[in-house]
């Protein structure tokens, strides 16, 4: 997946647990847990959710690479 | 220059495919003589064993089940860390596909018996062998709904926000509208390369069901079978994919409707 993102990196931040997380923007534990190992892209609401939580903007979440979107 | 050797490729896969089935269809024929007793007695053995496979199918896939569901457990609490969270969710799924296993086998096993059933009351004649394995299968689908029950019941309690009952016939229903949407996205993807698969699958056993009835005669049942079961499968994918399940319109309709 081309989407990079630190989404493990803002949680341990908040000092929450997967589960916290996903309580907080609406999804569950999996969820959260899939998005950190990049298994999941999220949909725009769910990222922009999960920005809000984390009290950061969607691009210091999630990011783009182009070199990734090349190799693909 | 690519679209070419694509189509190159396609075709000589077909002429492999249709030449390694007229070889088997061939080799069927000729060697019907063997074959067929062969078959018979094969069919004659699977019906009198079916208590003691029944039994050992029973023994290793449940066993499997409940060690795996027995080490899932204990990592499935609210303060399990996330690591052994992880490992008990992989714990509960091999406890799962050893249930479905079970099932599988024990249809099949059942299916098997009931193919040689008659020649087995021609030569035994026991009024034990037309009333224990009926009783026996229903145990074992007894014991393998308990135990999917039980499975469901657990990973309700690791993801609290699923819903429904196992026992219900909206169970289904219900559990999908309770994911969120990289649960369906899993769901969904899963479907499709079981969709993918099956259409081989089905594509096989339509072949061997053409052969088989030419070699030993088993009838049109078979291939009127599994061209039923194409057909349903192949149909099914079409419609979904151009309606909408909830209401059955298309997409143009629905955006017509006020």
């Amino acid at each position: 997946m081309p989407l990079e993102n630190r989404l493990k990196e803002y949680r341990a931040r908040l000092d929450l647990n997967q589960a916290q997380l996903g309580s907080l923007a609406g999804v569950s534990r999996q969820t959260i847990s899939l998005i950190e190992r990049g298994d999941y892209s999220p949909s725009v609401t769910l990222a922009l959710k999960l920005a809000e939580v984390c009290s950061v903007r969607v691009e210091d979440l999630f990011r783009w690479e182009e070199d990734n979107h090349e190799k693909a | 220059m690519k679209k070419r050797s694509s189509l190159m490729k396609m075709i000589l896969l077909m002429a492999v495919g249709g030449l390694a089935g007229g070889c088997a269809g061939l080799g069927m024929m000729l060697g019907r003589e063997k074959l067929v007793p062969l078959a018979q007695d094969l069919q004659l053995w699977m019906a009198r064993s079916y208590l003691p496979l029944q039994l050992a199918a029973t023994l290793l896939c449940g066993g499997a089940a409940l060690y795996f569901f027995r080490r899932a457990k204990p990592l499935s609490g609210p303060e399990t860390g996330e690591g052994d969270f992880e490992r008990g969710e992989k714990l509960l799924f091999r406890s799962m596909t050893a249930l479905s296993v079970l099932m599988l086998l024990s249809l099949t096993l059942f299916g098997c018996y009931g193919a040689g059933l008659f020649r087995l009351m021609e030569e035994e004649g026991s009024v034990w062998l037309l009333l224990l394995p009926p009783a026996v299968l229903l145990a074992s689908v007894m014991l393998v709904v308990y135990g999917q029950v039980r499975q469901v019941r657990l990973t309700q309690l690791r993801n609290p926000e699923k819903r429904g009952n196992p026992l219900e016939m909206t169970f289904q229903k219900d559990w999908l509208a309770s994911c969120d949407e990289a649960e369906r996205y899993q769901i969904y993807r899963a479907g499709y390369h079981s969709y993918r698969l099956t259409n081989t699958a089905l594509m096989v056993a339509w072949v061997a069901a053409v052969l088989l009835g030419m070699v030993f005669g088993t009838g049109l049942l078979p291939v009127l079978l599994v061209g039923a079961l194409l057909g349903v499968h192949t149909l099914s994918y079409y419609w979904a994919a151009s309606h909408d399940p909830k209401t059955g319109k298309r997409p143009e309709e629905e955006r017509r409707t006020p």
